[in-house]
Protein backbone atom coordinates (compact mmCIF):
# COMPACT_ATOMS: atom_id res chain seq x y z
CA UNK A 1 0.00 0.00 0.00
CA UNK A 2 1.73 3.41 -1.33
CA UNK A 3 -0.46 6.01 1.27
CA UNK A 4 2.46 7.63 2.72
CA UNK A 5 3.93 8.18 -1.00
CA UNK A 6 0.15 8.96 -2.34
CA UNK A 7 -0.11 11.77 1.21
CA UNK A 8 3.60 13.16 -0.40
CA UNK A 9 2.13 13.33 -3.79
CA UNK A 10 -1.31 15.58 -2.70
CA UNK A 11 1.76 17.62 -0.67
CA UNK A 12 4.22 17.75 -3.81
CA UNK A 13 0.98 18.90 -6.11
CA UNK A 14 0.37 21.80 -3.03
CA UNK A 15 3.57 23.03 -3.21
CA UNK A 16 3.83 23.08 -6.88
CA UNK A 17 7.04 20.77 -6.61
CA UNK A 18 6.31 18.95 -10.09
CA UNK A 19 9.96 17.18 -9.67
CA UNK A 20 9.34 15.82 -6.50
CA UNK A 21 5.85 14.98 -7.76
CA UNK A 22 7.21 13.33 -10.91
CA UNK A 23 9.78 10.84 -8.73
CA UNK A 24 6.36 10.22 -6.28
CA UNK A 25 4.50 8.95 -9.64
CA UNK A 26 7.36 6.20 -10.23
CA UNK A 27 7.46 5.27 -7.05
CA UNK A 28 3.81 4.76 -6.55
CA UNK A 29 3.89 3.17 -10.36
CA UNK A 30 5.97 -0.02 -8.70
CA UNK A 31 3.39 -0.66 -6.52
CA UNK A 32 0.68 -0.65 -8.79
CA UNK A 33 -1.53 2.30 -7.89
CA UNK A 34 -3.06 0.46 -4.64
CA UNK A 35 -4.77 2.75 -2.80
CA UNK A 36 -4.90 5.49 -5.47
CA UNK A 37 -8.26 5.50 -5.43
CA UNK A 38 -8.88 5.51 -2.53
CA UNK A 39 -6.29 8.13 -0.92
CA UNK A 40 -6.18 10.72 -4.08
CA UNK A 41 -10.03 9.94 -4.11
CA UNK A 42 -10.65 11.20 -0.55
CA UNK A 43 -8.40 14.29 -0.96
CA UNK A 44 -10.25 14.79 -4.50
CA UNK A 45 -12.90 14.77 -2.95
CA UNK A 46 -12.54 17.05 0.33
CA UNK A 47 -11.13 19.62 -1.70
CA UNK A 48 -13.81 19.74 -4.13
CA UNK A 49 -16.60 19.99 -1.32
CA UNK A 50 -14.52 22.87 0.58
CA UNK A 51 -13.90 24.72 -3.02
CA UNK A 52 -17.53 24.24 -4.40
CA UNK A 53 -19.62 24.49 -0.97
CA UNK A 54 -23.73 22.98 -0.61
CA UNK A 55 -25.27 25.62 -3.71
CA UNK A 56 -22.76 24.84 -6.39
CA UNK A 57 -24.57 24.64 -9.80
CA UNK A 58 -23.70 22.41 -13.41
CA UNK A 59 -22.48 26.16 -14.21
CA UNK A 60 -20.40 26.74 -11.60
CA UNK A 61 -18.28 23.26 -12.27
CA UNK A 62 -18.31 24.09 -16.19
CA UNK A 63 -16.65 27.15 -15.35
CA UNK A 64 -14.28 26.31 -13.12
CA UNK A 65 -13.06 23.36 -15.47
CA UNK A 66 -13.10 25.88 -18.47
CA UNK A 67 -10.73 28.72 -16.51
CA UNK A 68 -8.75 26.08 -14.88
CA UNK A 69 -7.92 23.97 -18.33
CA UNK A 70 -7.82 28.02 -19.87
CA UNK A 71 -4.91 28.35 -17.64
CA UNK A 72 -2.01 26.02 -19.16
CA UNK A 73 -0.52 25.61 -22.51
CA UNK A 74 -1.74 21.90 -22.58
CA UNK A 75 -5.04 22.19 -21.08
CA UNK A 76 -6.89 20.98 -23.83
CA UNK A 77 -5.52 18.06 -23.70
CA UNK A 78 -7.17 17.24 -20.31
CA UNK A 79 -10.94 15.82 -20.43
CA UNK A 80 -13.03 18.58 -19.60
CA UNK A 81 -16.71 16.47 -19.80
CA UNK A 82 -14.86 13.90 -17.45
CA UNK A 83 -13.37 16.22 -15.19
CA UNK A 84 -17.09 18.01 -14.86
CA UNK A 85 -19.01 14.52 -14.31
CA UNK A 86 -16.24 13.90 -11.22
CA UNK A 87 -16.63 17.44 -9.39
CA UNK A 88 -20.27 17.00 -9.53
CA UNK A 89 -19.83 13.27 -8.54
CA UNK A 90 -18.24 14.36 -5.42
CA UNK A 91 -20.79 16.85 -4.59
CA UNK A 92 -23.47 14.39 -4.67
CA UNK A 93 -24.01 12.86 -7.97
CA UNK A 94 -21.78 9.67 -7.46
CA UNK A 95 -23.23 8.09 -10.42
CA UNK A 96 -21.85 10.48 -12.82
CA UNK A 97 -18.36 8.99 -12.40
CA UNK A 98 -19.47 5.63 -13.19
CA UNK A 99 -19.03 5.44 -16.88
CA UNK A 100 -15.49 7.10 -15.99
CA UNK A 101 -12.59 4.43 -17.05
CA UNK A 102 -10.68 4.58 -13.56
CA UNK A 103 -7.36 5.61 -14.92
CA UNK A 104 -8.55 8.57 -16.44
CA UNK A 105 -10.47 9.53 -13.08
CA UNK A 106 -7.22 9.22 -11.47
CA UNK A 107 -5.52 11.22 -13.67
CA UNK A 108 -8.28 13.62 -14.04
CA UNK A 109 -8.42 13.83 -10.47
CA UNK A 110 -4.71 14.55 -9.84
CA UNK A 111 -5.10 17.62 -12.35
CA UNK A 112 -7.79 19.06 -10.49
CA UNK A 113 -6.86 18.17 -6.74
CA UNK A 114 -3.43 20.10 -7.77
CA UNK A 115 -5.16 23.12 -8.88
CA UNK A 116 -7.54 23.47 -6.12
CA UNK A 117 -4.88 22.80 -3.63
CA UNK A 118 -2.67 25.41 -5.36
CA UNK A 119 -5.59 27.92 -5.19
CA UNK A 120 -6.19 27.12 -1.77
CA UNK A 121 -2.47 28.72 -0.83
CA UNK A 122 -2.54 26.66 2.64
CA UNK A 123 -0.34 26.81 5.33
CA UNK A 124 2.06 24.12 6.15
CA UNK A 125 -0.52 23.86 9.03
CA UNK A 126 -3.62 23.40 6.86
CA UNK A 127 -1.65 21.19 4.61
CA UNK A 128 -1.01 18.93 7.09
CA UNK A 129 -5.00 18.98 8.60
CA UNK A 130 -5.98 18.64 5.02
CA UNK A 131 -3.89 15.75 4.31
CA UNK A 132 -4.70 13.74 7.81
CA UNK A 133 -9.03 14.31 7.02
CA UNK A 134 -8.02 12.70 3.18
CA UNK A 135 -6.37 9.78 5.00
CA UNK A 136 -8.88 9.30 7.75
CA UNK A 137 -11.56 9.12 5.10
CA UNK A 138 -9.52 7.00 2.88
CA UNK A 139 -8.93 4.36 5.44
CA UNK A 140 -12.95 3.45 5.62
CA UNK A 141 -12.31 2.39 2.37
CA UNK A 142 -9.17 0.86 2.42
CA UNK B 1 9.99 44.56 -6.13
CA UNK B 2 13.60 42.99 -5.07
CA UNK B 3 14.19 39.95 -3.40
CA UNK B 4 14.31 41.22 0.39
CA UNK B 5 10.94 43.01 -0.57
CA UNK B 6 8.89 40.05 -1.52
CA UNK B 7 10.44 37.99 1.18
CA UNK B 8 8.89 40.83 3.73
CA UNK B 9 5.66 40.37 1.95
CA UNK B 10 5.74 37.00 2.52
CA UNK B 11 6.72 36.67 5.94
CA UNK B 12 3.44 39.06 6.26
CA UNK B 13 1.23 36.93 4.65
CA UNK B 14 2.74 34.44 5.94
CA UNK B 15 1.62 35.91 9.55
CA UNK B 16 -1.63 37.08 8.39
CA UNK B 17 -2.13 33.35 7.58
CA UNK B 18 -1.54 32.00 10.67
CA UNK B 19 -3.49 34.33 12.11
CA UNK B 20 -6.50 33.18 10.31
CA UNK B 21 -5.50 29.72 11.04
CA UNK B 22 -5.56 30.37 14.60
CA UNK B 23 -8.95 32.20 14.56
CA UNK B 24 -10.63 29.37 12.48
CA UNK B 25 -9.16 26.90 15.12
CA UNK B 26 -10.49 28.95 18.03
CA UNK B 27 -13.91 29.19 16.40
CA UNK B 28 -13.98 25.30 15.89
CA UNK B 29 -12.73 24.81 19.44
CA UNK B 30 -15.52 26.99 20.43
CA UNK B 31 -18.30 25.05 18.47
CA UNK B 32 -16.74 21.74 20.13
CA UNK B 33 -17.08 23.65 23.96
CA UNK B 34 -20.60 24.75 23.14
CA UNK B 35 -21.80 21.23 22.21
CA UNK B 36 -20.14 20.68 25.71
CA UNK B 37 -21.82 23.23 27.22
CA UNK B 38 -25.38 22.18 25.78
CA UNK B 39 -24.72 18.10 26.79
CA UNK B 40 -23.83 19.54 30.62
CA UNK B 41 -26.73 21.70 30.34
CA UNK B 42 -29.23 18.80 29.33
CA UNK B 43 -27.35 16.72 32.06
CA UNK B 44 -27.92 18.62 34.75
CA UNK B 45 -32.19 19.15 34.26
CA UNK B 46 -33.65 18.00 37.20
CA UNK B 47 -30.71 18.14 39.48
CA UNK B 48 -28.74 20.58 41.49
CA UNK B 49 -25.59 18.93 41.87
CA UNK B 50 -22.98 21.31 42.29
CA UNK B 51 -20.11 19.54 40.05
CA UNK B 52 -22.82 19.66 37.20
CA UNK B 53 -23.59 23.25 37.91
CA UNK B 54 -19.99 23.71 37.48
CA UNK B 55 -19.68 22.24 34.20
CA UNK B 56 -22.52 24.32 32.61
CA UNK B 57 -20.83 27.93 33.87
CA UNK B 58 -17.35 26.55 33.31
CA UNK B 59 -18.33 25.64 29.76
CA UNK B 60 -20.41 28.53 29.31
CA UNK B 61 -16.89 30.49 30.11
CA UNK B 62 -14.97 28.24 27.55
CA UNK B 63 -17.10 29.05 24.53
CA UNK B 64 -16.91 32.84 25.28
CA UNK B 65 -13.31 32.73 25.94
CA UNK B 66 -12.53 30.39 22.46
CA UNK B 67 -14.63 33.12 20.65
CA UNK B 68 -12.27 35.55 22.16
CA UNK B 69 -9.38 34.16 20.79
CA UNK B 70 -11.51 33.81 16.98
CA UNK B 71 -12.40 37.53 17.32
CA UNK B 72 -8.80 38.76 18.73
CA UNK B 73 -6.48 36.27 16.20
CA UNK B 74 -8.73 37.80 13.24
CA UNK B 75 -8.68 41.42 14.69
CA UNK B 76 -4.87 40.98 14.30
CA UNK B 77 -4.46 39.15 10.96
CA UNK B 78 -6.85 42.18 9.41
CA UNK B 79 -4.56 44.89 11.25
CA UNK B 80 -1.55 43.19 9.93
CA UNK B 81 -2.97 43.22 6.31
CA UNK B 82 -4.46 46.55 6.37
CA UNK B 83 -0.40 47.50 7.35
CA UNK B 84 0.55 45.29 4.19
CA UNK B 85 -1.80 46.75 2.13
CA UNK B 86 -0.59 50.41 3.26
CA UNK B 87 3.00 49.63 2.49
CA UNK B 88 2.73 46.82 -0.55
CA UNK B 89 -0.98 47.71 -1.92
CA UNK B 90 -3.05 44.55 -3.30
CA UNK B 91 -0.47 42.08 -1.48
CA UNK B 92 -2.54 40.72 1.81
CA UNK B 93 -4.30 37.57 1.01
CA UNK B 94 -8.42 37.62 1.70
CA UNK B 95 -8.81 36.50 4.96
CA UNK B 96 -10.19 33.36 5.85
CA UNK B 97 -11.96 34.04 9.41
CA UNK B 98 -15.25 36.53 10.28
CA UNK B 99 -14.00 39.63 9.39
CA UNK B 100 -15.18 41.08 13.35
CA UNK B 101 -16.86 39.45 16.82
CA UNK B 102 -17.36 36.32 17.27
CA UNK B 103 -19.56 33.80 14.90
CA UNK B 104 -23.42 33.25 16.03
CA UNK B 105 -25.18 29.99 16.98
CA UNK B 106 -26.29 30.08 13.64
CA UNK B 107 -23.06 30.62 12.03
CA UNK B 108 -21.98 27.90 13.96
CA UNK B 109 -24.36 25.67 13.36
CA UNK B 110 -24.19 26.48 9.62
CA UNK B 111 -20.67 25.63 9.31
CA UNK B 112 -21.24 22.31 11.28
CA UNK B 113 -23.92 21.37 8.80
CA UNK B 114 -21.98 22.33 5.77
CA UNK B 115 -19.27 20.28 7.29
CA UNK B 116 -21.31 17.04 8.07
CA UNK B 117 -22.51 17.40 4.10
CA UNK B 118 -19.34 17.90 2.69
CA UNK B 119 -18.15 14.38 5.12
CA UNK B 120 -21.36 13.02 3.50
CA UNK B 121 -20.69 13.95 -0.55
CA UNK B 122 -17.39 12.78 -0.46
CA UNK B 123 -18.25 9.49 1.49
CA UNK B 124 -20.82 8.95 -1.07
CA UNK B 125 -18.15 9.42 -3.94
CA UNK B 126 -15.01 7.46 -2.68
CA UNK B 127 -17.40 4.62 -1.89
CA UNK B 128 -18.61 4.29 -5.56
CA UNK B 129 -15.01 5.18 -6.94
CA UNK B 130 -13.45 2.85 -5.05
CA UNK B 131 -15.82 -0.27 -7.18
CA UNK B 132 -12.83 0.42 -9.93
CA UNK B 133 -9.86 -0.12 -7.65
CA UNK B 134 -9.12 -3.16 -9.23
CA UNK B 135 -9.24 -1.77 -12.47
CA UNK B 136 -6.98 0.77 -11.65
CA UNK B 137 -4.38 -2.15 -10.68
CA UNK B 138 -5.22 -3.58 -14.23
CA UNK B 139 -4.71 -0.67 -15.44
CA UNK B 140 -1.49 1.02 -13.66
CA UNK B 141 1.00 1.99 -16.35
CA UNK B 142 -2.05 3.70 -18.40
CA UNK B 143 -3.26 4.82 -14.95
CA UNK B 144 0.95 6.56 -14.47
CA UNK B 145 0.90 8.14 -17.86
CA UNK B 146 -2.58 9.84 -17.19
CA UNK B 147 -1.55 11.60 -13.71
CA UNK B 148 2.18 12.19 -15.53
CA UNK B 149 0.24 13.82 -18.31
CA UNK B 150 -1.51 16.21 -15.15
CA UNK B 151 1.82 16.58 -13.79
CA UNK B 152 3.22 17.58 -17.41
CA UNK B 153 -0.02 19.86 -17.80
CA UNK B 154 0.65 22.48 -14.69
CA UNK B 155 4.95 22.55 -15.54
CA UNK B 156 3.36 24.48 -18.61
CA UNK B 157 1.09 27.15 -17.17
CA UNK B 158 0.28 30.24 -20.00
CA UNK B 159 1.86 33.35 -19.08
CA UNK B 160 0.56 37.14 -19.25
CA UNK B 161 -1.47 37.23 -22.28
CA UNK B 162 -1.52 33.66 -23.36
CA UNK B 163 2.25 33.41 -24.11
CA UNK B 164 4.28 30.34 -23.32
CA UNK B 165 5.66 30.54 -19.50
CA UNK B 166 9.07 28.82 -18.21
CA UNK B 167 9.18 29.12 -14.99
CA UNK B 168 9.94 26.24 -12.53
CA UNK B 169 6.60 26.22 -11.25
CA UNK B 170 6.74 27.52 -7.98
CA UNK B 171 3.76 29.13 -7.28
CA UNK B 172 3.45 33.22 -8.18
CA UNK B 173 1.45 35.33 -6.80
CA UNK B 174 -0.29 36.21 -10.96
CA UNK B 175 -3.68 36.73 -9.27
CA UNK B 176 -2.46 40.16 -7.54
CA UNK B 177 -3.07 43.19 -8.81
CA UNK B 178 0.23 45.43 -10.64
CA UNK B 179 1.77 47.30 -7.15
CA UNK B 180 2.88 50.57 -7.73
CA UNK B 181 6.94 50.93 -7.27
CA UNK B 182 8.57 51.17 -3.44
CA UNK B 183 11.09 53.08 -2.56
CA UNK B 184 13.71 50.13 -2.38
CA UNK B 185 15.96 49.74 0.40
CA UNK B 186 14.30 51.86 3.42
CA UNK B 187 10.79 49.75 3.00
CA UNK B 188 12.48 46.38 2.44
CA UNK B 189 14.80 47.36 5.45
CA UNK B 190 11.55 48.01 7.87
CA UNK B 191 9.43 45.38 6.20
CA UNK B 192 12.10 42.80 6.92
CA UNK B 193 12.08 43.92 10.66
CA UNK B 194 8.25 43.81 10.42
CA UNK B 195 7.85 40.42 9.02
CA UNK B 196 10.22 39.10 11.09
CA UNK B 197 8.87 40.65 14.26
CA UNK B 198 5.58 39.27 12.71
CA UNK B 199 6.82 35.33 11.88
CA UNK B 200 7.82 35.56 15.98
CA UNK B 201 5.03 37.23 17.46
CA UNK B 202 2.51 34.86 15.31
CA UNK B 203 4.57 31.49 16.72
CA UNK B 204 4.30 32.55 19.95
CA UNK B 205 0.64 33.72 19.95
CA UNK B 206 0.04 30.16 17.91
CA UNK B 207 2.08 28.38 20.72
CA UNK B 208 0.30 30.00 24.03
CA UNK B 209 -3.07 29.49 22.13
CA UNK B 210 -2.57 25.76 20.87
CA UNK B 211 -1.59 24.76 24.77
CA UNK B 212 -4.66 27.03 25.79
CA UNK B 213 -7.35 25.57 23.58
CA UNK B 214 -5.51 21.94 24.38
CA UNK B 215 -5.34 22.48 27.96
CA UNK B 216 -8.99 23.29 27.92
CA UNK B 217 -10.44 20.33 26.24
CA UNK B 218 -8.60 18.17 28.38
CA UNK B 219 -9.88 19.58 30.98
CA UNK B 220 -13.41 19.40 29.78
CA UNK B 221 -12.81 15.81 28.89
CA UNK B 222 -12.13 15.01 32.64
CA UNK B 223 -15.12 16.88 33.81
CA UNK B 224 -17.36 15.15 31.25
CA UNK B 225 -15.67 11.99 32.38
CA UNK B 226 -15.76 12.70 35.93
CA UNK B 227 -19.54 13.66 35.42
CA UNK B 228 -20.30 10.19 33.86
CA UNK B 229 -18.03 7.56 35.11
CA UNK B 230 -19.77 4.96 32.57
CA UNK B 231 -17.48 6.65 29.83
CA UNK B 232 -14.10 5.21 30.61
CA UNK B 233 -15.69 1.58 29.94
CA UNK B 234 -16.14 1.79 26.55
Amino acid sequence: MNVDALSDLIRALANADWDTADALVLEIDRGGWAGGLQVIGAAFAVAVNQRFGPDATPNDVAAFVSSARAQYQEGDTLPALEMEGLIRAALGEPELADSIPAETALGAEIFILGQLLQEAKLTPAELDEFVAEARQLAAEHL
Amino acid sequence: MSSLLAQAVAQLRSAIDQLDGLAVRATRAAEDVAQGHARYADASRGTDHPKLRAAVAESRIGVDKARRLARLSSEAARHVAAYLNAVAPGSAPQPLATASGPPSGEDLLADSGRRDLARSRARGFLSRSVRKADELQEQASKATEMVQQSIKVFRNPKGPGGTHSTGTGTPTASGLPARPKMDGAEAAGNLVVVGLLAGVAVHRISSVIGERIARFRGRERRRAERSDPGSGER
